[in-house]
């Protein structure tokens, strides 16, 4: 091993992530030269100084005590929420508006009353799923091309939804094809190898898959991104 | 997973508190002022109870909390920190000569006595003067002992980014805690004292 491999395995050396043989060949490198042990004694005298010789502080009972706050305050934000809709819902002119709502509504309830209310039939299997869409179980083979986004970051871009992939780590792939459909990745081997295949935001790409139009998912059985032609 | 808020806030409290003191020392490291340090504390408990329901059982709770610690910092520092993912040359500019310069090291050798001669506090001003992403990663692997694969994962970037900027996060303090000696006169160049 020369001094330029060595150089970038020092730090980890240190900090106990590397192999038994690697850190074996990088021991036997810092016997010899000169140069990479001064590096390492240096990294290494600065990790000890911070881990032996920096005073932990403990939290003071202020900090402690305002945990036991915060269970409170989950509870007082629900609180004030129902609160405040209370209170703008009495607000003088808005208290006008819901009582002319109101009226409206008996008037237009009364009439239906008096010309019948038109009998009211159950929704079947049979009238929610038109001859157009597929039975959700089976799905349907096709080929989809669209843009590769992040569900969440899309929602929240357009809605400004809550977006917890910012707070996870990881997005939610999905992608938008050209009517502006999104559609969700059902897990299989194929859609995580595909999340997991470096920066994929952004890219065009054919996917050939089993859609699930009420689910707006679909299960990926084959992808090719449409500028790399790299193909799964 | 919980059937009411007592037990959800049963398992919050033996789950996620035995970490107070760790995520207060960050955060007192973070902001270097108590009051912030507090504030900090409570809103990412405020946070992680909220969200607790999204917590892995059987993951590192620590590395989550760490993680909601950091991208709370961040929202909460965002102007003072201009770009937080991204390292801006003038903050690291005072170190370059040190991060490229081998032969700094090999003019500056000091005694393997001089860093017994350090206080805490010294050592914790020296810490206070280095840029966020540096100074995170060092608390994070030295004084924590999260593995790369949690940092990389806190810090939200790869790993060979961890690797480097923990690499820089070291010769800066060395170059610091040298300044500090030197200042103090227990380290010359010419020799030491």
């Amino acid at each position: 091993m020369n001094c330029v491999a060595v150089a970038s395995l020092i730090t980890p050396y240190i900090d106990n992530e590397l192999s038994d043989e690697i850190k074996l060949q990088v021991n036997e490198h810092l016997d010899v030269c000169t140069i990479c042990r001064k590096e390492f004694e240096l990294q290494s005298d600065v990790h000890h100084l911070l881990k032996e010789k920096l005073n932990r502080v403990l939290a003071s009972a202020n900090v402690r005590n305002s945990i036991s706050e915060i269970y409170q305050k989950t509870k007082v934000s629900h609180r004030q929420w129902l609160m405040r809709s209370i209170t703008v819902s009495f607000r003088p002119i808005t208290g006008l508006a819901v009582t002319a709502v109101l009226i409206i509504g008996l008037f237009i309830g009364i009439s239906v009353i008096v010309k019948g209310v038109k009998k009211y039939t159950p929704l079947t299997s049979s009238s929610i799923i038109s001859t157009e869409t597929a039975p959700i179980a089976q799905g349907v083979a096709t080929t989809i091309t669209g843009e590769v986004i992040c569900i969440e970051c899309y929602l929240k871009k357009q809605f400004n939804a809550n977006c917890d992939c910012m707070l996870q780590g990881h997005h939610s792939y999905g992608i938008i094809d050209k009517n502006g459909q999104l559609w969700s990745f059902a897990v299989n081997t194929v859609s995580e190898s595909l999340a997991k295949s470096g920066n994929i935001l952004g890219k065009n790409i054919q996917i050939e898959c089993q859609k699930y139009p009420c689910a707006h998912c679909i299960s990926i059985q084959k992808y090719q991104f449409s500028s790399s032609n790299e193909q799964k | 997973m919980w059937n009411n808020i007592e037990e959800k806030q049963k398992a919050f409290q033996e789950e996620a508190l035995q970490y107070i003191d760790m995520l207060y020392n960050t955060a007192l490291k973070l902001t270097s002022n108590e009051k912030d340090a507090e504030d900090l504390v409570q809103e990412t408990y405020y946070k992680a109870f909220r969200f607790f329901d999204q917590y892995e059982p059987g993951t590192s709770c620590k590395a989550w909390l760490f993680k909601i610690l950091k991208n709370t910092f961040i929202n909460k520092y965002r102007k003072q920190l201009k770009q937080p993912e991204q390292v801006d040359y003038n903050t690291v500019e005072p170190f370059i000569d040190l991060i490229k310069d081998k032969e700094y090291f090999n003019s500056h050798t000091p005694d393997e006595t001089i860093f017994n001669n350090y206080l805490s506090d010294e050592i914790n001003e020296a810490l206070s003067k280095l840029p966020y992403e540096f100074k995170m990663v060092l608390l994070l692997a030295d004084i924590e002992g999260f593995s790369y694969n949690e940092i990389a994962d806190i810090m939200n970037c790869p790993l060979g980014t961890v690797r480097s900027r923990l690499s820089r996060a070291r010769r800066m303090m060395f170059k610091l805690l040298l300044e500090y000696a030197k200042s103090k006169g227990f380290y010359s160049e010419e020799g030491k004292k």
